[in-house]
């Protein structure tokens, strides 16, 4: 895979930000040159041996370099970009585990952060000291300027707690065993591996031209990978010293599990790690799976997307959702193989509706019609989906039946068939497509939110299969229906990602080249490669309009033309050509990225330059006999001002970089 | 095709010579406009702004699109982003910036001009007048490491760097009898503590030991940092 120059330029900086310079240096020079013995490295560094050696040493503990040594020869390292990126996500992370485990998962993560890989025993260690670090009354590392918690836990910490915690984590996959595959780079083992089955398994040995043998060897090697990863999960067999009564001889459904799954959705920090026999291996060598924290972010991207289209309920019981889901998913790009995709992770309706906490109110967030009060689902059911009344009605009975969306009416468990809304709007209207959809006559606004304990079980799930339902009939296709009969459902994630990608594609564009441009692109896609003279028909614009608007977007590489000749003078004459023009989703994609790792960058330069400016003050705030005090206390008013201006600028700019990368994760990675 | 006016050049109606387009005629005006009133700032890129807005010229000050505030979620990301990086920052893996002229940064062409700006001996480009005398509160300067340190525990190194030209046989020997996953580190750190340098100012094989001439100006009564350092950082 070749980089972008931008996307070299923002893993170096993001390595600069984390890790200093000398590590960025070593690994700009990987990203540049590709796979180099330590020997290139000092050459093209002009480095001494001792700082090389050091700087690698810190980019392999932190998984940020590969390297293989061959049968003979030396080692080669090569930089892993994936590692790097993922540095601008680690705050990301940090605040997933603290909502869901509290802090002292929190705290634990972010050793691992800070240690690369590291073993059980001395990450039990090192919370050892902090703890004694506490107990001596000092703030043990968060400067208290940001602190809202100078988190000082004196009730937990034992090894105990943390190999709970840890095992939770580890089922979940959040961090993982490393074993020494991990050091290599992927793609180096799958050709190892390919040369290995084609000398020794494939009689005749060249496959080429053959494509029998080339799937013979696919399949080969697709076994030999899977058996691969399957042996680096076993870590239970391994690892586990006294699996008691604990999490481990229950599995993943077990008692214990359930009942902290249950309560941990809404609250946060009251989690207690209760000794409960469980032991890790203290030699084993953890650290963070920076694949499963992309799924874990993906899953709190859709549920945003869904509060943003849908509203708040329906989103908290996606989330629910999407929880059962995660730990089957041990990457984003699950799925996307015939064979993943045949036994890809479902999930009932009563499973949701039993670990869903009890202080959502499930009844709230379906639309009613107004002067409909709060019934039982018997009652509610057959007016809820009626389908409402709407000025564009009529738009959208024509264009509907063309779009994806042409799914049978869903059945509901009560037997009420009913019409749930779709958007059948105008497809090609601007506003509705990014907000979220407003009807005359339906209220998604209730009353009263009913007290809790009013409902019973079966319209709580009845309410949940309404939820569902809409999630199943949106737009985006959030959740798909098993036909099994029991209420399944799965998740086509990459169905998902790509509606948001074309959303946010539009979003891009409408800002960019108003809504005209906007309308001509959605136009675009939706009907293909179009004629200039069909697009002034379908689009209703003058053509001069369309001319320009069109050229603007060509420069900037957003839609692009394709001539086709009608006869053999090609470009002789521009009467015998055809110029089509067509809008190319993936091209898009990758431009949107390319352009948002230049703003990532950009934004880090900036964060260089405030720095510097502010440069007198931060001095003073680092220093090592005040560092851990609040600011306020030892400096003077002028300089507090400009240490929180500079903060309030720092605190932009890593917002906005936090904005971006979900950008980035949207087109890339999710 | 039209060959409006005979005379091209600036100025003229006509537009330019032998241009095979239509003149926009907007354009033009435009054009004129800005030669009239030379105090016309024109950005090197062109703004595209929104139909909708009056044209402005370069988007600064009020015309800027304001990002929506943060959400609370986001603060907290970022505040344990931030948290994070301090505390990277003042552990031993963090290597600090050499480079010379940071504030006016020269174009880069090749990779000699990449590694010039770099690690260039402190003594030479210092300033005497503002870096050179020692004071008091130099003593709470964070330490520089221009290389990260790995002596101290519970960094460990990879085994992979073992494999060093002075060792290699040494070293396969024992590539061939470790098993996959399990690194031995105490002989690693070994290893790096034969070369511990002797250049850097703060070197010692505990960072801890950093301080402990403070705990001597202190009377030993510290509360801040008695054990600073590595441990500290977490």
């Amino acid at each position: 895979m070749s980089r972008s120059q931008n996307a070299v330029e923002l893993c170096a900086l993001l390595v600069d930000e984390t890790y200093g310079e000398l590590t960025s240096r070593i690994f700009t020079i990987l990203l540049r040159r590709g796979k180099l013995p330590i020997s290139e490295i000092s050459r093209h560094t002009r480095l001494g041996p001792k700082a090389t050696r050091n700087g690698l040493a810190v980019l392999i503990q932190q998984n940020l370099v590969y390297y293989h040594t061959g049968k003979a020869g030396p080692t080669f390292y090569e930089a892993n970009d994936g590692a790097a990126y993922a540095l601008a996500r680690s705050g990301k992370v940090i605040e997933f585990v603290e909502s869901r485990y509290g802090v002292f998962a929190r705290d634990v993560v972010q050793n691992l952060f800070l240690f690369g890989h590291t073993k059980v025993s001395d990450l039990a260690e090192a919370y050892a000291s902090q703890q004694k670090q506490a107990a001596k009354g000092k703030s043990n590392g968060h400067p208290a300027a940001n602190g809202v918690n100078g988190h000082t836990n004196g009730n937990i910490g034992s090894g105990a707690h943390m190999d709970g915690l840890l095992v939770e984590l580890l089922e979940l996959g959040l961090i993982e065993p490393v074993v020494q595959r991990m050091f290599r780079n992927p793609a180096d083992i799958k050709d190892e591996l390919e040369a290995d089955i084609t000398t020794n398994e494939i009689a005749g040995g060249s496959i080429k031209g053959s494509s029998k043998k080339k799937e013979q060897l696919q399949g080969i090697l697709d076994e030999r990978l899977k058996r691969i990863e399957a042996e680096d999960r076993e870590w239970r067999s391994k690892v586990l010293k006294r699996p008691l009564n604990g999490v481990l001889t229950n599995g993943v459904n077990g008692a214990s599990k359930k009942r902290r799954l249950s309560h941990s959705g809404s609250s946060i920090g009251d989690h207690n790690y209760e000794d409960d026999g469980t032991r890790l291996d203290p030699n084993l060598v953890i650290r963070i799976n920076h694949e499963k924290c992309a799924v874990l972010l993906r899953n709190a991207q859709l549920v945003e997307a869904v509060k943003n289209k849908l509203g708040d309920t329906t989103s908290q019981i996606y989330a629910e959702l999407l929880k059962h889901l995660e730990k089957k998913i041990p990457r984003c790009a699950h799925g996307t193989t015939e064979d993943e995709y045949q036994d890809r992770p479902l999930v009932s309706t009563r499973d949701v509706a039993t670990s869903l906490s009890k202080s959502v109110n499930v009844s709230l967030g379906i639309g009613k019609t107004i002067g409909e009060g709060p019934k039982s689902g018997e009652l509610a059911g057959p007016k809820l989906g009626s389908p409402p009344v709407n000025r564009k009605r009529k738009a959208g009975d024509l264009e509907g039946s063309g779009s994806e969306n042409g799914d049978d009416p869903p059945i509901n468990g009560n037997g009420n068939n009913h019409e749930v809304d779709q958007d059948g709007d105008d497809v090609f209207a601007d506003a509705d497509a990014v907000k979220s959809p407003k009807r005359p006559k339906v209220t998604f606004q209730d009353k009263l939110p009913e007290p809790e304990g009013l409902h019973s079980r079966e319209d709580r799930i009845y309410h949940i299969k309404e939820h569902m339902a809409l999630l199943a009939d949106d737009q985006y296709g959030f959740v798909t229906r098993e036909a099994d009969g029991q209420g399944a459902w799965s998740v086509n994630f990459q169905k998902v990602i790509q509606k948001i990608q074309e959303a946010e594609i539009d979003k891009l564009v409408l800002e960019l080249f108003g809504a005209a441009g906007h309308r001509l692109v959605r136009m675009l896609r939706q009907l293909g490669k179009l004629d200039e003279k069909h697009l002034k028909d379908t689009t209703l614009m003058k053509q001069k309009d369309i001319r320009t608007k069109l050229a603007e977007m060509q420069l900037s590489g957003w839609v692009d033309i394709q001539e086709v000749p009608k006869d053999a003078s090609r470009g002789a004459n521009n009467n015998r050509v055809i110029f089509l023009w067509f809008f190319d989703n993936e091209r898009c994609s990758s431009l949107v990225l390319d352009h948002t790792y230049k703003s990532m960058s950009r934004l880090l330069h900036r964060l260089n330059v405030e720095r510097r400016r502010a440069k007198s003050v931060l001095e003073l705030t680092h220093r090592s006999d005040v560092r851990d005090k609040p600011p306020d206390e030892y400096l003077m008013p002028a300089q507090l001002n400009e240490l929180h201006a500079f903060q309030d600028r720092e605190d932009m700019l890593l917002g906005q970089l936090g904005r971006l990368d979900e950008i980035v994760g949207i087109f890339k990675d999710y | 095709m039209s060959f409006r006016g005979g005379r091209g050049g600036f100025g003229g109606r006509g537009g330019l010579k032998g241009a095979t387009w239509e003149q926009d005629e907007g354009l033009e005006a435009e054009a004129r406009k800005i030669r009239q009133n030379k105090g016309v700032k024109i950005g090197l890129f062109p703004v595209r702004t929104p139909p909708s807005f009056i044209a402005v010229e370069h988007p600064t000050g009020a015309n800027v699109k304001r990002p929506k505030p943060l959400t609370v979620r986001e603060k907290c990301q970022i505040r344990h982003l931030k948290t994070l990086q301090e505390q990277i920052h003042r552990g031993p893996l963090y290597s600090q910036p050499t480079k010379r002229n940071v504030d006016n940064p020269i174009k880069i062409f090749g990779e000699d001009q990449f590694n010039a700006q770099y690690g260039s001996d402190k003594k030479a480009t210092m300033d005497p007048f503002t870096e050179g005398v020692e004071t008091y509160s130099d003593r709470y300067a964070p330490p520089k490491n221009l290389v990260p340190k790995l002596s101290g525990r519970p960094f460990k190194v990879a085994r992979s760097l073992r494999t060093l030209p002075r060792k290699k046989a040494d070293i396969l020997a024992r590539i061939d009898a470790m098993t996959a996953g399990e690194e031995d580190m105490e002989e690693l750190d070994e290893d790096e503590q034969e070369e511990e340098p002797v250049d850097d100012d703060f070197d010692d094989d505990e960072l801890g030991d950093d301080y402990n001439a403070e705990q001597y100006f202190d009377n030993g009564d510290d509360g801040d940092d008695g054990d600073a350092g590595g441990e500290e950082d977490y």
